[in-house]
Order: structure tokens, then sequence, then C-alpha cells
């Protein structure tokens, strides 16, 4: 199953030449995502839960080819890898990152659970302002209070920078120039973006892309246009799909007792159900159904599911069970995932030297002009970031031992990072122990809840390796990505201020303006709050749900699993996928399940399978463009009528 | 150029690194020598001094350590631990014999010995019970909370909206003006409403004509509606609603009766409308349930749990009840929890080895125990071992709490050592001097309280809180390796008291000390001098203001009583300080308690 993935290096397929892609172009592509694209993404983020991410970076790409052919100046490949590249990282950072964490944290530090946990007022003022402060009130996030972390992440900005050429770099030239991994997923985008620049004509691609897009727009009318436009209008927004599901929880506690009942209203769920693999939408049923709607009752009944109470809503029970059960099945399973990971890593490495496919010469030069530094500067520049993130992190929690820090840092992270960067070379996935810097909070003894924001230098930078890859196979120069990057982050930084402050100042963020967010911050909140609890209490929820035990058995379903499916011949995605939807919603997981027997069933053998599975992901990225636009649509509707009507407050 | 750059690069880099480790060497220094002066003041070791000059080099460190020990689970401490096993042991027998009866008991099935054993371990050994204070069925006590309160909720929430509409009526106003002072709400505290200043200019504001509304004030009322809005009934308090509209439907009782038909009315529809007799009923049984003595069939029984045993073992085996097996399962779970972990196990082994060689004859049997103990799970002990073991057990507690006491003192000494030298110690830190005031230790608690003083009006926030906590949240209450559910409720419910005493009682201490700080400060003009004492006034009518609404509170009364007569007595010295203060300035940490 695994040589499915495994596409060996052909040096055919490396770029002669590398050029520039960095210009003009990039610019004003950055800011059309920034003040066109990222206003509606913040918003459907707030809605639906989701983003418009690669489905408005696709758009943004088709419409400068498209600009760029109307003017006769055809974009090069690197140019629109640039582009692509600048789009996502804008989006990214200015939807998702920077001040989207001030509008978390705020709800954070005012939330019921934070109260209730007692953790509000712990809070350091380096990571939000106390609960009483004026910044709340104001609704400002430029007000003094929040200028500790203003310091912080402007800090963190220019030393991150450094970053660029560091350990992932380093990396890629060791995994990539000198052991010639094969990293068989970095050709897909570059493949993608290859068959941009190369297209002429309108093709099939557009075809599927329009009837995703005509399918998100009707939907995305009905689902987000409509209580969207209504709230503008009336008090209460009128809602014709309830936004994100329906519970039926309670409905059904006498028949299927702590099992959460919700059926998803999202149409996204079918096209998932598509572009997923088959065996993995069938793993993730058949998890879901024996996790949640037969083993939930059993547990209930055996006495493992103790917090559970008839009564108990879909987020209730969700909660109740993972504290009693799935938290620590879920830990389990992972570090089962982890083990496999690396015997997969050992029993890849062993293949390709009985194949011949390790080389062992010394390190080759870097290609003429791809735009690399010398490793060891990497490395340098590796140890000065770190360096400095342990100095801020031990500024900022000065009672955490060092040594641990120094270990994370210069043990830990590059022994992960290296082996990640492998299994990435040559499978396409990483590996990772999970949970090891929450344990080390904890048997530490740590007292605090500072310790949770810290800067802790604890990472993997496997995937940057395979990202260089990518950038080479694009034919791009290395310093075009490193001065994109830079731009983009100046711009993120405006676009994020400008467009939370205004959705912040238009209303309370959650509020029931964003169904999504009212209902799923809540739980996030008390999740984080559980995690907390672990170093203020020592007598933690969070400890409480840590079922050795459980534990075991996820470990050991993981183990048990994985050899014998090996050994029946049995795609082993099936089991990830078993591991999806245990504690996933199994009512969800049955659209999917459908949607994947049509899809090879009826659609495969009706385009042919190899063209169904080019479809799909198109269609994908067309629902959640067309879907996106009319967010947009909605959240300018929303703005205009903000700026021109006179309200009383 | 390129060349160039990349020089300029590996210079910089390797200069901050230099730079970097050179720094992060000395913390990791810094930080082993805070780690070996804790080990030296705390075990009472030769060189107190020295690692009082380690503190003196960095006090604000040396705060946040002692601090880090003082919060740290007596069971992570070593002593503690050792402590803990032995205690287990001296118990282990009955344990091992009532262990199996009870477990009988859950299964209806004991004989005439085990009634015995259990008796006398009834006699012996009682979990700690819950506080009755608290109540015995949350779900319901709260969703009674808001039947009552939804009476009120359905006048105001129309007049709320009407008042936000600019649309009301005198009635409606009246009624909001009425509900709002009813009201304590937790919820709106982000919006400053218990601050007594912004619910009396709410009030004032609901008392002007409407349209002069500003825009601020509307959305404090905008609060006040989400606030209602967020008060329907979770799924636990429905069930438990509809458990208690089942029951009552059963009853003699006309007004239970027709409040049965109420209630699942209102489940249906969340609409209520009770008679004066029938919302005192629902009262009453509101304020049972909060003291744990209600009618419902699951809580109307006896409280005490070991009664309730000592009744059941009197009975033919029966078929037992929810509530008796889950009697029966917290004395399991208790007893369970009696049983050694592996590092007690490991400290024991530790012990065994220790004594092997000692002078003692009777810790050298002990040894010996300990080691059969460690391989059959069996030990019994003669009166004079259990004297030696209590006698050994009470030494390590001692000397446990001895170190405790000095961190405690560390903090104290050092919280005036950064105040003097004018460094900060962060709030979030000064809210955990303030949280351990709930130590069991009076020696603790009185340096810690000494350290509060000396920082100042900087911990009259942390005390106001410490006396607002009225009971520990239900979520923190849980189940850990050592205790079971109903033991970590009896305990962190005592020391949470502990805490609010002792945070009214320095409120008062703390008024003097703001007060005497003031009058010693010279002020270069009389325009600071005036600045300083509206902000003086305005924390003393703070403390003033919680003081007063604690007076008559069962747990904090006396203290609060006391503390406000101070406060009261400061306020008024405050207009008696001649206009010219003293030569020389103070800080508010100069002095200590």
């Amino acid at each position: 199953m695994q040589q499915d993935y495994l596409r060996y290096r052909r040096e055919e397929d490396e770029p002669k030449l590398y050029e520039e892609g960095f210009g003009w172009k990039a610019i004003l592509g950055g800011l059309f995502v920034g003040f066109l694209i990222v206003p509606g993404s913040m918003y459907m983020g707030l809605m639906l839960g989701g983003s418009l991410g690669d489905a408005a970076v696709w758009v943004t790409l088709i419409l400068f080819i498209e600009i760029s052919r109307r003017c006769r100046l055809p974009l090069k490949k690197q140019e629109i890898f640039i582009i692509y590249s600048v789009a996502g990282g804008v989006l990214g950072m200015a939807g998702g990152g920077f001040f989207a964490g001030f509008i978390s944290t705020q709800y954070f530090v005012q939330s019921e659970a934070a109260q209730m946990f007692e953790i509000a007022e712990r809070i350091p003022i380096w990571v939000a302002p106390p609960p009483d402060s004026e910044a709340y009130q104001l609704r400002s996030l430029l007000h003094r209070d929040w200028w500790p972390q203003l310091t912080l992440m402007g800090i963190g900005l220019v030393w991150g920078r450094l970053s660029f050429y560091s350990l992932g770099y380093a990396l890629f030239r060791l995994t990539s120039d000198v052991e010639r991994l094969p990293f068989p997923m970095a050709p897909i985008s570059a493949q993608g973006i290859t068959a941009l620049a190369e297209s002429e004509k309108e093709t099939w691609r557009w075809q599927c892309f329009s009837i995703g897009s005509t399918i998100g727009l009707a939907f995305g009318a009905l689902y987000v246009g409509v209580p969207t436009l209504t709230g503008i209008v009336f008090n209460r927004p009128l809602t014709i799909i309830p936004v994100p599901w329906v519970d039926y929880t309670t409905n059904f506690q006498n028949i299927l007792p702590a099992v959460p009942v919700v059926v998803g209203t999202n149409i996204g769920v079918i096209l998932v159900g598509f572009v997923l693999p088959f065996w993995m939408i069938m793993g993730s049923f058949t998890g879901a159904v024996l996790g949640q709607l037969i083993l939930n009752p059993i547990l209930y009944h055996a006495g493992m599911l103790k917090r559970w109470q008839p009564g108990m809503d879909f987020i209730s029970t969700g909660i109740s069970n993972s504290l009693d059960f799935w938290m620590s099945f879920g830990i389990g399973s992972a570090v089962g995932c982890a083990f496999i990971g690396f015997y997969e890593l050992a029993r890849s490495y062993a293949k390709a030297r009985k194949e011949g496919k390790v080389r062992k010469t010394r390190m080759l030069p870097a290609p003429e002009g791809r735009g690399d530094l010398p490793v060891p500067l990497a490395l340098l520049f590796f140890v000065a970031q770190t360096a400095f993130t342990i100095m801020l992190c031990h500024y900022l929690v000065p009672k955490f031992p060092i040594w641990i820090l120094l270990v994370f840092a210069f043990g830990y992270t590059p022994f992960i990072s290296y082996v990640s960067a492998r299994l990435i070379g040559l499978t396409g996935s990483g590996v990772g122990f999970p949970y090891i810097k929450e344990a080390t909070f904890i048997l530490t003894g740590y007292k605090g809840i500072d310790i949770w924001y810290a800067p802790i230098p604890l990472g993997d930078a496997g995937g940057s390796s395979q990202y260089f890859r990518t950038v080479e196979l694009t034919g791009t120069k290395f310093t075009s990505v490193f001065w994109a990057s830079t731009f983009e982050i100046p711009l993120a930084l405006f676009c994020s201020l400008l467009f939370w402050s205004i959705l912040w100042k238009m209303g309370e963020i959650p509020s029931s303006a964003y169904p999504y967010a009212n209902m799923m911050w809540p739980m996030n909140a008390t999740m984080s709050c559980l995690w907390m609890t672990a170093t203020t209490t020592g007598n933690a929820l969070f400890l409480q749900a840590i079922k050795p035990e459980v534990m075991g058995y996820g470990l050991l379903y993981v183990m048990v699993a994985y050899p014998i499916l090996t050994l029946l011949g049995a795609p082993t995605l099936f089991l990830w996928g078993t591991i999806r939807g245990l504690g996933g919603n199994s009512f969800e997981a049955f659209f999917e399940v459908i949607a994947a027997f049509v899809g090879r069933y009826y659609f495969s053998k009706r385009f042919g399978e190899r063209q169904w599975f080019q479809y799909t992901p198109i269609v994908a990225a067309g629902y959640g463009c067309g879907i996106g636009l009319i967010s947009m649509v909605c959240i300018a509707i929303k703005l205009i009528y903000s700026a021109v009507s006179q309200l009383p407050f | 150029m390129k060349k160039l750059l990349i020089t300029i690069g590996y210079v910089a880099g390797a200069a901050w690194c230099l730079f970097a480790f050179i720094w992060i060497g000395h913390e990791v220094i810094e930080q082993h020598s805070l780690n070996v002066a804790f080990e030296i003041v705390q075990h009472g070791a030769e060189g107190k001094v020295r690692a009082y000059e380690t503190f003196r080099k960095a006090p604000v460190d040396a705060v946040l350590y002692a601090l880090q020990d003082l919060q740290q689970e007596p069971q992570r401490d070593r002593r503690m631990k050792l402590a803990t096993a032995l205690d287990k042991l001296m118990g282990w027998k009955t344990r091992q014999q009532v262990l199996p009866v009870l477990k009988g008991i859950e299964k209806h099935n004991r004989t005439e010995a085990q009634r015995v054993a259990l008796l006398k371990f009834i006699e012996e050994y009682a979990p700690p019970r819950a506080p009755e204070t608290d109540s015995k069925n949350p779900a319901l006590s709260s969703a009674l909370d808001k039947v009552l309160g939804w009476e009120v909720g359905t006048v105001s929430l129309p007049a709320l909206r009407d008042i936000i509409e600019f649309n009301i009526t005198e009635p409606q106003r009246q009624a909001v003006i009425e509900f709002l002072r009813e009201r304590d709400q937790p919820s709106a505290r982000t919006f400053h409403l218990d601050e007594p200043a912004a619910r009396k200019r709410l009030f004032a504001l609901l008392d002007r004509p409407a349209v002069e509304f500003a825009p601020d004030e509307v959305r404090v009322l905008k609060a006040y509606v989400s606030y209602l809005e967020k008060r329907s009934l979770t799924g636990a308090e429905k069930a438990a609603l509809s458990a208690l509209a089942g029951e009552w439907g059963k009853s003699d009782v006309a007004t239970r009766k027709a409040l049965a038909a109420k209630l699942l009315d209102f489940l249906k529809k969340p609409e209520i409308k009770l008679s004066e007799e029938e919302r005192t009923e629902l009262l009453k049984h509101a304020r049972e349930l909060k003291r744990g003595s209600t009618g419902t069939a699951e809580t109307r029984r006896k409280n005490s749990t070991d009664e309730k045993l000592a009744e059941l073992l009197k009975v033919p085996a029966v078929e037992l009840s929810f509530r008796d097996t889950r009697i029966v399962s917290i004395y399991v779970s208790y007893l369970e929890k009696r049983g050694l972990s592996y590092s007690e196990r490991r400290a024991l082994a530790g012990l065994a080895a220790e004594w092997k060689t000692a002078d003692n004859p009777v810790k050298r049997g002990l040894a010996g125990k300990f080691a059969t103990f460690l391989k059959t799970r069996d030990i019994t002990v003669t009166e004079e071992e259990k004297a030696v073991l209590e006698e050994f057990v009470a030494e390590l507690k001692l000397d446990y709490d001895r170190g405790r006491q000095v961190c405690a003192e560390v903090v104290r000494d050092m919280s005036k050592e950064a105040m003097d030298r004018n460094l900060v110690i962060p709030s979030v830190y000064v809210g955990d001097i303030s949280r351990l005031l709930r130590s069991k230790d009076a020696k603790v608690r009185e340096s810690l309280g000494a350290a509060l003083l000396a920082l100042g009006a900087r911990s009259l926030k942390w005390l106001i809180l410490g006396i607002q906590r009225e009971k520990v949240s239900e979520v923190l209450i849980s189940e850990t390796a050592e205790k079971t559910k109903e033991e970590q409720q009896a305990e962190m419910t005592e020391m949470n008291n502990i805490r609010r005493q002792e945070s009214a009682k320095l409120l008062g201490d703390l008024a003097g000390r703001l007060c005497d700080s003031f009058a010693k400060t010279r002020f270069p003009s009389a325009v600071e001098r005036a600045a300083a004492e509206k902000e003086l006034r305005r924390q003393l009518e703070s403390a003033r203001a919680v003081l007063e609404r604690y007076v008559g509170d069962r747990v904090v009364g006396e203290e609060a009583a006391r503390s406000l007569a101070a406060v009261d007595r400061h306020l008024a010295s405050l207009t008696e300080l001649p206009r010219s203060g003293p030569t020389q300035s103070e800080g508010t940490g100069s002095t200590s308690r």
C-alpha cells in the first residue's frame, strides 16, 4: 500500500534553472488577498468554523493569471508560485494569526469557563489584559493594556524571520541534497502551479471549479447569506438551515444513552467524502459507529462514562465522554501512531538501503542560483533564534527549569525534526510524540497558568524540508520566497489589526451573530481550562481524565490492529480512519460514507477512476470558493451597513 | 557582496550566540543557587545566612520559587509521601478486613462477622463528609433558582428591551429597578456591575427619562439582557426539575401538586407565573436543598453517611437503593485509596533499608515487617510499633510543616525586600500569595499575611476577591489518586473558609497600613496630595463596601465586622490628617505586621 505513495525521485524532474518570482505582481496579489479576501475569511471562520483557505488562494491565482493574460504579460511559473505563497501566507496570518489570537484570548479571559475554573484572574498580563480591563469594554485592540502582547508579537515577528533559513532548511539540504529522498507529496502543489502556468485554454479544471463554485454559491446563499443579511435588518437573524448542526442528543437519550446525536448541516461533509481516500472514510465510519454509537452506551452501562446525565446536549455529552474515556483513548492511540511512524521510518530506511536508494556521498554542492546559504550558517541561525526563545521564555516564566528548555531546544527538537523530515521525505507524513509538552509541565510540578502561554522552544521543523523541496521543484529561488514572506508580515499585520478591530467594534465575539463561534468557543475554552487546571489545583479534572488503563486500550488497539491489517494486506488507511472516527461524530461520518460509496461506485465508473480523483479536489475547492464569495459579499454588506447607519451604541 | 553578507551573518550570529549563552548560563547558575538555597533553609541545614544572601540577589525570583514550593501538593514531597505510606500501614489491617465487607454489601451478601468488622471501622475511620452547607443536588438547586428568577425575568426582559428601544412605561421601569436590586449577577462582572459606583449609575439612569441614555449606558443594559437570555435551563437542570415535578405530582400537598404541573408546563414552554404560596414553597425547597436537608427522594435521607451505613447493617440484606449503593461505593473508594501507590511503596522500601541497621530494636523489627509487607501485602503492627511509627510520622509532618513555614517567611522577607528596592512582583503572584492564605498552618498564614501587607495597595484587589469567593467551584472538586471527591470537597471548603477569614482580617490591617503610609508620605504639592488622598479614599471605600456586604456572613461575619470598624475609623481619621506630611518619604512596605 505504501508503495502507492512512494514515488521515487527522477533526475529529469529536477529544474535546471532557478528564477526570481517576487515582484509587483506578488505585491498586488498580497494586497488583493489582504483587503478583499481576509475579512470574508474571518467572518466565515466565526460563522461556520472554516476559512476560505485554499479556495481563496486558487481564486487569486486564477484571477491574476487571467488579468496577466489579458494584459499580455503572462505569469511565469515562479511568479505564480510566489503569488500562491503570498496569498496563502497573508490569508493564514491575517485571518487566523496575529490579532485573531487577541480576539480568542479576550473571549477566554472573560469566559464562564475561565471564571469557573478560577483561571481568568491568573492569566499573566503579557497574555491578555486582566478581566476587568477597559480594553474589553472599549473593544479596542490598541488599548494600552494590550501593549505587552503587542510587544511580544513584534519581537516574535522580527526573530521569526531567522527561522526561514534555519533548522528546516538545514534538514532539507541533508535529506534532499545529500540523501536524495523522494518527498512524494512535494510535487502535488508544485504540479498544480505548473499546470496553471502551462494552461492556455479553458480546460476541465475550469468546468469542475465552476460546478463546485455554483454549488457553493447556491448553498452559501441559504446557509450564510440569509442569516447574515436578515441579522442586519431584524433583531434576530433568520436561519433557514440551522448552523452548524441540529442537535438530537436529548431526543435519543433513552435509546442511545451518552451518544452525541447531531446532524451536521454543512454539505461540505459530502465533498470531504468525495475527496478523502475511500478506505480512510470507511475506517472513519466504522470507528464512529463502533465508538460513538455502540461503545458509548456500553461504556455508560459499564459505569465508565460517569459524567454523562440525561438532558445533556451534544457539546456537554462530548465533553463528559471525552473526560471519562475518549481523551485517554486518543492519547493512547496517538502514542501508538508515533510508534508505528518510527517503525515505518526504520522499515523504509532498511528497504531503501536494500534497494540502494540511500546515497552515502558527502553533501552535494547546492545547485547554482537556487538562493542557498551555507548549512553551518543556517544552523547558526537556528542556535541564535532558539537561544533567544529560551531567553524570552525564561524571562516570562522564570520559575520553569531552564535545563528542560535547553533539552527541548537542542535535544528533542533537532531529533524529532530529523526523524520527521526523513519520514516525510520517504512517505509523505511525519511523526511526533503527542502531549510531550503537557506531560512535562505536569510532571515538573510547575504551578501557574503562564507556562501554557510561554514560547517553549519545542517544535518539529520536518515539514519545512518538504516546503523547500516544493519551492525547488517550481524552479523558484529561495531568496524570492524569503522576500515574499518578509513582505507578507507587515501586510498581514495591518489587515489583521484593521479587520479584527472592525469586527470586534461591530459586536461581541462570539455572540449570536456568529453561530459557530458562539457554540464552539465555550467548549474550546472549557477544554483549555481542563488542561490548565493541571498546573493550578494539582487535582485537576485533566489529571482525573487521564486514565492509564484507557490509554493502554488505545495503544493496544493501534498496536494490534496495525499488524493484523498489514498481515491481511488490508489498507492501513483504514486504521488511521478508525482513529479519526472513534472520537468523531457517527452521523457526520454517515454522510461521508454515502458520498464515498457514490463516488467510488458511480462517479468513478462514469468518469474513470483517475479522472474522478482529479475532479473532486477541484470541485471541493470550487465549493469553498463559492461559499467564501457569499461570505465576502455578506460581510461587505454588513460592513457598509455598519459604516453608514447611525446606531445609538 | 554575497560573501560579505554571509560573513556578517556568521559574525552577528556567533556574537549573539555567545551573549545568549553567557546569559543563559548565568540564569542556570542562579536558578540552581536558588534551588540549593531553598533546600538549605527548608531542611534546617547550616548556611541559612548564605541562603538568604542568595535570595537577596534576586528577591522577586526568590518569592516566586518560594510560592512554587508552597503551592505544591503534599503528596509530591518525599517526607509526606513516607508519612502517608506509614499512616496507611497503621490502618492496614482494618482496611483489609473492611474492604471485603463493603464489597459484600455492594453485592448484598454479608456475614455477621463482616457486620462487626464494619461497625468497628465506622467507629475508627469515618471518611470526611461533604459539608452540610453545600447543596446535594446542584442541578436542581440551580434550576429552582432560575425558575424563581424567571418570573422577574419575564417581566424584565421585555422591559429591558423596551428601554434599549427607548420605549418604556413607568411600571416597567420600576420592575426593572426592583429586579436589578434583587439580583447579584456574576456574569455581568465584566461590565463592572458589581462595582457599587456602576450599579449606582445604572439605577440613576433608570430613573431618568429614557431618551437621555448614552450609548455606553445602553450597552450596560444590553449586558443584562444577554445575561437574562442565558438563564435558560441546561439539560441536567431540566432533568432534575422533571424529576422533582414527578415526585411532587404524587404529593398530597396541594401546593406541591400545582407546582408540579406548572413545572412540567415550564419545561415545555419557558413561561411561569407563581402564586405567592407557590413561590414561598419553591423558595423554601430551594433553601432546604442548599442546606442539604431537602425532601427529594434522593436527598431527603440523612446526610451522615456513616450513620446510614450503620443503619444498613441492622437490617437484613435487601435490594440497595441508588443512594445506598452510592454511600457504600464512597466508602469502597475511600478504602481503596488507602492502598499504597508505587512511589509510596518505594519510599517504604527506602525506610526499610534505613531502619534495618537502626539502634532501636522496634525500628529494626519494623524494617523486617516493611520488607515482608512489600512482598505479601500483609502487615500487623503492635501497639509499641504503632507508637514508634506515630512518633516518626509526626516528626516527618513537623519537618514538612517547618519547611513550608520557612518558605512563607522567605515570601514575607523577600516581598519586603522587593518593595524596599522598588522591584515589582507581578500581580498574578500577589494573587498566588493571597490564595495561599487558605493554609491550615497558622504560622504560614501569618507570614503570608505580612507579605501581603508589605505589598500594600497591590494586595487590595486580591484580598477583596478572597472574601468574595463564597464557595469552591464545583468543577474544581474532583476525585484524585489520593482522595475521594467527598474528602476533597470537605478539605477545599474548609481551606476556602480559612482564606476568606484571613482576607477579611487582613483588609482591616491593610487599611491601617495604607493610611499610615499616606500620613507619613511627604507630597511635593497639594495637588498631588489631593490626588493620593482621593485614590486612598477610593481604595478604602471599595474595601468598606465588600466588608459591609459580609458583616452578616456565617463564615466571615465576625472578621468582616471588625475590619469594617477599622476601615471606618481610618476613613474618619483621613479627614483629620494635617495638610503637610512628614519630612521623609516612606513606602508602604517599610514596616511589618
